[in-house]
């Protein structure tokens, strides 16, 4: 059993890159906040916010509250993906990335020559270097070195900011009996609280349970492979499949109406439409979610013949949309579900419908050469500027090249082109 | 009401009508059959709102004549669980009371008023046609219509009366199969009509009179938005569906480069073999084309891979082509022909599955391009 994998987790990523933009946040408690509201939460805190008690899910009064100099700054999505891909390019310097696990986590697989402890923690010093003179010094990020990815994950969040931690075969398990259990990335609320069902309170009972007790307390084969893992062997990773695209936004106040909700909507289905067409699949379902208020949600689906096409998304959302009820929106979402890879579908055989499709992909070249919303289907017209871009755990949204975003500013400048919705 | 009737009989037809009382619904009524007692015999009618069904049973005895709609889905289990040859059925205002060997069952009703009126079959048929060459046409097209389309005139089937011919279409987009019939006797023009699919399918499950019987006539009656077909006692009626069918005969090759004839039986054990290693995700067989060889490849993702190999008559240069399994499955399990020709131009232009007159049957499919 060897040290095969380094883990590399940036610190408090959004604030980290703020500091670094902006040399008057550095050294100060920052919140970086998904939009400048009090009724927000701030989505990262720097470690000085964190020394305070601001943490990430700290409603803003709250933070400001815990620490009146909080410096609460709007969070700007395209900048943390430049950043990402500057933080990727800096590590592919020094070792191959091997996974990219979110916006701030990578995973790197060590080579046969890098796997002796003294190599590894060269290896791990050798990225911090790069990140610091590539990406700023206000970049730090945390290492771990370990024989499996969940391990190295464990290592990693072992020692913060700015850390590197080996957990090494002979360490195993009793290097991870200081841990409590949700420190064990897959062990949420819902894990935490079955595990207490069946009497297992410390990180040290996990690892003396058998390979069928845990498989009993995960309800299948899941907990084979956590008595693997906490052994620090590595197992061929579980293939994922992509089953569902879509699109959720927290209505801004000035959109919580029927009308609001419905534009945003339209915006997010051409977003999700226009990824799903870059993936290249095909939907079998859309499905739309509203949300009135925390517990009262109202969710509609329609299924479709293999569809790709933006307009003919937007004539069954048209259809769902004449059954919302009544209400205050707070939230909506889009998800385009059923999905098929285009390699497995027969393209229809009606011109009308093939026209379509070109259409939406017409439509998306030219977006993706001149910029985001440089040509849009007419019923998007009065949305085009809702929704802005938004980082998931695991979504890393692309980014026009920057050379065709000048490109888009010029044309902006000359003509925006409004395809109406009807094709002739 | 009060009246005695054969149970099985009266099974047979409440089996025949509940089809169309299954559905979701807002309206209770239309979960409800209604019987009508009058003469000798119970008529039984149901509807979804689109579609009626009505069929006639003979009574052993009717003491009293009269009208009640009851729910289905509460008669049914009942008279099927009954093990008499005789059940008595009687109603008040609130109950229908169904009587056998020892159980005695009471049943909220309905008032018959708020049944949907189910359309008469009045004045003389426009159309007349074999009863098994309709059902034969319906079989053969019915696969094919949309099931979950924002296009709702392919949710039907097209019925297209060329003089003395009537064609059936039907398509989902990616697939359009088309049979045609001559009629026994015509009394109106040219037409084209779009029948709901679920209407269709009501006919070909339950609307013969009994299943290979011989020789029975459909006699139809087209109106400006709805038809009726009718067969002794038995009636159906449906909306017809609104909207403008697409130029079908537009995406029928005119011209092809290669021909395969092959066993209608061989080419399907062999694509439901080769089928086996595809998954929902990934349904795509691909077909590769010899002069004496037909071999069928699939791949199933992260699974393994299957090659099945047919002989088969093959005249043209050698063609791979993909195509979607379920849609030759779905033709090839209900065409009649123990030999089928299948037409080919390019990998990427559709193929014609045919048996040897076009007008009687021909499929079209897109192929699948099977390149990542």
């Amino acid at each position: 059993m060897e040290l095969t994998t380094m883990f590399i987790d940036m610190n408090a990523y959004f604030a980290s890159v703020e500091q670094q933009m902006r040399p008057e946040l550095r050294g100060v408690p920052v919140g970086v906040v998904p939009v400048l509201a009090e009724s927000t939460c701030c989505i990262a805190t720097s470690y000085e916010a964190r020394r305070r008690g601001v943490k990430t899910g700290t409603p803003v009064y709250e933070a400001r509250r815990l620490c009146p100099e909080l410096r609460i700054v709007e969070a700007r999505p395209p900048l943390y993906v430049q950043t990402h891909h500057k933080i990727l390019d800096a590590i592919e310097s020094c070792l191959h990335v091997d996974a990219v696990m979110s916006i701030d986590e990578v995973s790197c697989r060590l080579m046969a020559g890098e796997r002796r402890p003294a190599q590894a923690t060269g290896k791990a010093l050798e990225v911090k270097a790069a990140l610091r003179r590539e990406c700023g010094r206000c970049l730090t990020c945390s290492i771990g070195v370990a024989p499996n990815r969940l391990l190295a994950k464990v290592a990693g969040n072992m020692e913060k900011p700015d850390g590197l931690m080996l957990i090494e075969p002979r360490d195993l398990p009793h290097k991870l009996y200081a841990l409590e259990l949700p420190d064990l990335p897959g062990i949420g609320a819902g894990m935490f609280h079955r595990l207490r069902y069946h009497g297992v309170h410390s990180v040290k009972q996990l690892c003396e349970l058998s390979v069928a007790e845990l498989k009993e307390i995960w309800n299948g084969i899941v907990g084979e492979r956590w008595w693997y893992w906490l052994r620090g062997h590595e197992l061929p990773e579980v293939p994922t499949k992509r089953r569902s695209i879509g699109h959720s936004h927290v209505l801004p106040p000035e959109y919580r109406d029927e009308t609001g909700a419905r534009a945003v909507l339209v915006r997010l289905l051409h977003k999700a439409a226009a990824r799903m067409r870059s993936k290249g699949y095909w939907t079998r379902r859309l499905h739309v979610r509203v949300a009135y208020s925390p517990r009262k949600w109202w969710k509609a689906y329609q299924n479709l013949e293999l569809c790709q096409d933006t307009i003919t998304l937007m004539e069954a959302f048209s259809r769902l949309w004449q059954a919302h009820p009544a209400g205050r929106p707070s939230k909506v979402g889009v998800v385009l579900e059923r999905l098929v890879a285009q390699c497995y579908v027969a393209p229809s055989l009606f011109t009308e419908e093939r026209k379509r499709v070109r259409l939406s992909r017409i439509i998306d070249d030219l977006n993706a050469r001149f910029g985001e919303n440089a040509v849009y289907l007419g019923s998007m017209h009065n949305s085009r500027g809702t929704a802005p871009m938004r980082i998931s755990f695991t979504n890393i949204p692309e980014l026009p090249d920057p050379d065709i975003r000048k490109a888009d500013r010029r044309i902006r400048r000359w003509r925006q082109v409004v395809v109406t919705d009807q094709v002739s | 009401m009060k009246t005695i009737l054969p149970r099985q009989e009266f099974q047979d037809a409440l089996n025949a009508v509940a089809t169309l009382t299954g559905g979701r619904t807002t309206r209770p009524i239309l979960g409800c059959v209604k019987l009508n007692a009058a003469g000798e015999q119970v008529e039984l009618s149901a509807t979804d709102g689109e579609a009626g069904l009505r069929l006639s049973v003979p009574a052993l005895s009717i003491e009293k004549e009269g009208e009640i709609v009851v729910p289905a889905d509460r008669l049914l289990p009942i008279i099927r669980e009954l093990e008499d040859v005789e059940i008595s059925l009687e109603s008040d205002e609130r109950y229908c009371i169904i009587k056998g060997e020892g159980s005695e069952f009471h049943i909220f009703v309905m008032d018959p008023v708020d049944f949907p009126p189910l359309p008469e079959f009045e004045d003389e048929p426009d159309l007349i046609i074999d009863g098994n060459e309709l059902r034969r046409m319906i079989s053969l097209t019915l696969y094919a219509a949309a099931r979950e389309t924002s296009r709702y005139a392919i949710n039907g089937v097209l019925w297209e009366k060329h003089d003395k011919r009537l064609f059936v279409i039907a398509t989902d987009g990616r697939r359009l199969a088309r049979a045609g019939g001559v009629v026994s006797k015509s009394s109106s023009g040219n037409f084209e009509v779009i029948i709901p699919a679920k209407a269709m399918s009501v006919f070909e499950r339950v609307f013969a009179p009994v299943r290979d019987a011989g020789d029975w006539d459909v006699q139809i009656k087209v109106m400006p938005n709805q038809v009726i077909l009718r067969t002794g006692d038995r009636i159906l009626s449906t909306v017809l569906v609104e909207g403008n069918f697409p130029k079908y005969d537009d995406v029928i090759p005119k011209e092809h480069s290669k021909r395969a004839r092959i066993g209608r039986d061989v080419l399907l054990g062999a694509v439901k073999r080769a089928a086996l290693l595809t998954t929902e995700d990934s349904r795509a067989i691909k077909l590769a084309f010899e002069e004496e060889l037909l071999v069928i490849t699939s791949q199933a993702p992260e699974q393994g891979d299957a090659r099945v190999e047919v002989p088969v008559s093959y005249e043209g240069e050698p063609l791979t082509i993909g195509f979607n399994p379920v849609f030759l499955n779905d033709a090839l399990r209900v065409i009649p022909f123990e030999e089928v020709i299948i037409d080919l131009h390019e990998n990427f232009r559709p193929g014609v599955l045919r048996g040897e007159d076009k007008n009687e049957f021909l499929y079209v499919i897109m192929p699948v391009s099977l390149s990542t």
